[in-house]
């Protein structure tokens, strides 16, 4: 029984630390530029296909294809600040909506033709073996994505409240008019969290890769899930986003077990209903952004 | 107003041009979607309302229909009927909630509903046959006389679009619909202008709602076969599209943008991941640099020709 319920709960932060990173680097985008990035899907899909051309085709240890694919999806990222979303600025909420909608729908029909139709795999740090204590199996992988993330998250609180870089980039998303009038490059700020967000986006690829398999729709499941995670844990706050993605993770994990594995999937779509009506301001709401 | 003559003209044309029943189809599907997408235009287009939960409604009329005359036995008439008015029910149930968030909130509301409406109407096995599918469905009969034919039913199906359209464009130059478009254009400027905006806006998802139920019905009677999947996010998109590209907030942009996203994907069918990215883009492009979409170029392009040079 407890070992059910350790083995659930385990399962549960996993796939809760995975949308922890994907809902982070969503959440980043709505904070800083107050947009909503709907071609953050194909962030996390290019992410987890740029980590297996690199390690797998290419050969490159597992630790370099690693780095070399955030470092990869960071520049994505700035070239979607120029390209897609510098043109976007002050646009209407439905503009953003369908033109990231437009440029998400060719990347994904582009990642089936660069990387063919089957579904590809990434192979993890540590092979396929599991450690078991006490009766629960324990894969090392998942532990490792606990321990990055929870290293990430601690790394970026600090970043955003001591450093010099973090304070700007929290006060051009608090108040753009006010930062720019100190000083504050407002566009590049900007692209710094766009940046950003895409290397999260591309983390979050990578680890997940290994649970599952490469397809052109991953990113797709994961934005959703990460849609759950920013509202249950309060739009535009970051410390949200973390604490809703473990929420949805966890919550996804025991509804499974314990009360339908076939309506899985509705679990997340039933906890954005169930909060938006309810609490619409999110579970955990302390935003770093008062504008919305 | 001689756009929308021209088009009902050619598609009266349209089936003695077309012979096989496979074009045919595409052409019953076409008319099915111009519906759907006209009633989502009502929606977007004209206030302002970004729903992603739309197909499910397209979804609960094409059931409910499916299951009242395939199950119950009962007419044809009444299973459309009943599907325009459930539809219509659930529709203002969604606006209630939707009353009192905006945006985004909006957007990501309706498109976790419309996935619980798809996922609940795939476990309730016993009604639905669940992942199955439904099969089985007649076409349609109206007072004894049975639409067997797809000439027949093209016809049918074409007399709904035409009705539809005249209404939606009937209803852009009643007080409501300046009222749609007021709430579209600043909220709170339609509020204090007296505009009753609580109300117009369960009208518009209502009205849109019930369109989607007639579009649904029609729909489950004509490809005789519905399934869950068939109504997933990507239809979802796809109509969205529709409507951007055709032109959001008139009356013909849907049309113009069913007919185009139903028939293009069908001709360019052996560049199917080309045509798709071409399709991402021309997305993109619409909202970036047509946002009146096709329709919107056409009229200035034929303003331009119609002055004196």
């Amino acid at each position: 029984m407890l070992q059910t319920l350790l083995q659930v709960a385990l399962t549960g932060a996993t796939m809760g630390c995975i949308y922890a990173l994907v809902a982070l680097g969503f959440t980043l985008t709505i904070a800083a530029a107050g947009v909503v990035n709907f071609a953050y899907s194909e962030w996390v899909t290019y992410g987890a296909y740029i980590g297996v051309t690199l390690v797998a085709v290419l050969g490159l240890p597992l630790w370099l294809g690693l780095l070399l694919t955030v470092g990869l999806c960071a520049v994505m990222g700035y070239a979607f600040q120029v390209v897609v979303f510098a043109p976007l600025e002050g646009k209407h909420f439905l503009t953003t909506v369908s033109a990231t909608i437009g440029v998400a729908l060719a990347m994904q029909a582009a990642a089936t033709l660069i990387w063919g139709p089957y579904a590809l795999t990434l192979p993890t740090f540590f092979g396929t073996g599991s450690l078991t204590i006490g009766g629960v199996a324990l894969f090392p992988h998942s532990l490792l994505i606990v321990g990055i993330t929870a290293v990430l998250i601690a790394g970026m609180q600090r970043a955003l409240t001591r450093t010099d870089i973090g304070l700007r980039l929290q006060a051009a998303a608090q108040d753009p008019v006010a930062a720019r009038l100190m000083g504050i490059p407002i566009r590049r700020m900007r692209t710094l969290a766009y940046c950003l967000s895409a290397a999260l986006a591309g983390l979050a690829g990578f680890m997940v890769a290994p649970l599952f398999v490469v397809t052109t729709t991953m990113g797709f499941g994961l934005m959703l899930k990460g849609f759950a995670a920013t509202i249950v844990g309060g739009w535009g706050s970051l410390k949200g986003a973390v604490l809703g993605g473990l929420a949805v993770g966890l919550i996804e994990a025991f509804g499974a077990a314990y009360l339908s594995s076939e309506y899985k999937d509705s679990i997340a779509f039933a906890m954005i209903v169930v909060v938006l009506l309810l609490r619409p301001s999110g579970l955990f709401p302390e935003r770093i952004a008062e504008k919305f | 107003m001689r756009m929308g003559a021209g088009l009902l003209l050619v598609a009266l044309a349209l089936p003695l041009v077309i012979g096989n029943n496979y074009q045919l189809g595409i052409a019953h599907q076409a008319l099915i979607l111009i519906l759907l997408a006209s009633g989502y235009n009502l929606l977007l287009g004209f206030t302002g309302l970004v729903s992603f939960g739309h197909i499910a409604l397209f979804a609960i009329g094409a059931y409910t229909s499916a299951i009242l005359v395939v199950t119950f036995g009962l007419p044809f008439l009444v299973g459309l009927v009943a599907a325009a008015v459930l539809t219509g029910v659930v529709g203002v149930l969604i606006a209630v909630p939707a009353l009192r968030i905006k945006g985004h909130y909006l957007t990501l509301l309706t498109l976790a509903l419309g996935e619980v409406i798809r996922l609940a109407i795939r476990g309730m096995e016993s009604l639905t046959h669940g992942s199955a599918g439904f099969s089985g469905i007649p076409r349609p009969s109206l007072l004894g006389f049975a639409f067997r034919t797809g000439t027949e039913l093209y016809y049918l199906l074409l007399a709904c679009v035409v009705l539809g359209v005249l209404f939606i464009a009937r209803l852009e130059r009643s007080r409501f619909g300046r009222a749609f478009k007021a709430i579209r254009d600043g909220e709170t400027a339609a509020e204090v202008c007296g505009v009753d905006t609580a109300a117009m806006k369960v009208l518009a998802f209502g009205l849109s709602a019930v369109f989607a139920g007639v579009a649904g019905g029609l729909y489950a009677h004509t490809m005789r076969f519905i399934s869950p999947e068939f109504f997933s996010l990507s239809l979802t998109i796809t109509l969205l599209a529709m409507v951007l590209i055709g032109g959001r907030g008139t009356v013909l942009g849907p049309v113009v943008g069913a007919v185009l996203l139903t028939v293009l994907p069908e001709w360019l069918r052996f560049v199917k991941d080309y045509y798709l990215i071409v399709f991402g883009l021309a997305i993109w492009a619409c909202t970036m640099f047509l946002p009146q979409g096709l329709i919107g170029l056409a009229t200035r392009v034929f303003a331009r020709k119609g002055r004196p040079a």
